[in-house]
């Protein structure tokens, strides 16, 4: 049993250093804030329709669609994963981050509340952009 | 039969079992919607937005 535990936890150490795995740790960031893009087009839509904004409503899907695209992009590139690959995850993803943060601001300004996991997805998009500012033109 | 033939019995079937139940795990976590490794960009964001739909339903 104490065997059992010490492997568990040593896994558990192994996992948690993204450095060593960034192809996954990178995976797991798009898909998160993909996650996150859905939840909050689904409160645009809602706050949109509550307080009958067609401005907020289309914000949002413009802002959908470019992260829709981009995460995409930043997917495919993950597939690929060779050097130049690498780049167009982050900057990808960053466009991606960037389109989430507008969907954010305009949900917030419709009057929506932001559940955990849109406040992690933006938590993590803000990343993502300060990764990109250093990398991509 | 004796506890040690049951034992040795039980073994037996595990090995034969485990294929099978290695492919029914698999299947399950591919299939988790929740599943990081499991899931796509695609399947987590439709091409048309619920923001699109409300603004046509909007526009009306």
């Amino acid at each position: 049993m104490k065997r059992a535990v010490v492997i568990a936890c040593a896994l558990l150490v192994v996992g948690c250093r993204p450095a060593e795995h960034p192809r996954a740790t990178l995976r797991a960031s798009v898909l998160t804030v993909a996650r996150a893009v859905k939840e909050v087009d689904v409160l645009c839509a809602d706050s949109a329709r509550a307080t009958k904004r067609a401005d907020v409503a289309e914000a949002c899907a413009d802002a959908y669609r470019t992260a829709r695209e981009s995460l995409l992009a930043a997917e495919a590139a993950l597939d690929t994963w060779d050097a130049s690959a690498q780049r167009d995850v982050v900057c990808a993803g960053a466009k991606g981050s960037r389109a989430l943060l507008a969907m954010v601001r305009a949900a917030k300004g419709a009057g929506a509340s932001l559940p955990p996991a849109v406040v992690d997805g933006a938590a993590l998009a803000e990343t993502l952009v300060g990764l990109a500012e250093r990398t991509c033109p | 039969m004796s506890g040690i033939e049951t034992a040795i019995t039980l073994v037996g079937l595990a090995v034969k079992l485990a294929p099978a139940l290695e492919r029914i795990v698999r299947a399950g976590v591919a299939a988790d919607p929740n599943n990081p490794l499991a899931a796509r960009v695609a399947a987590v964001l439709p091409p048309v937005s619920e923001s699109e739909r409300a603004a046509n339903d909007l526009k009306r």
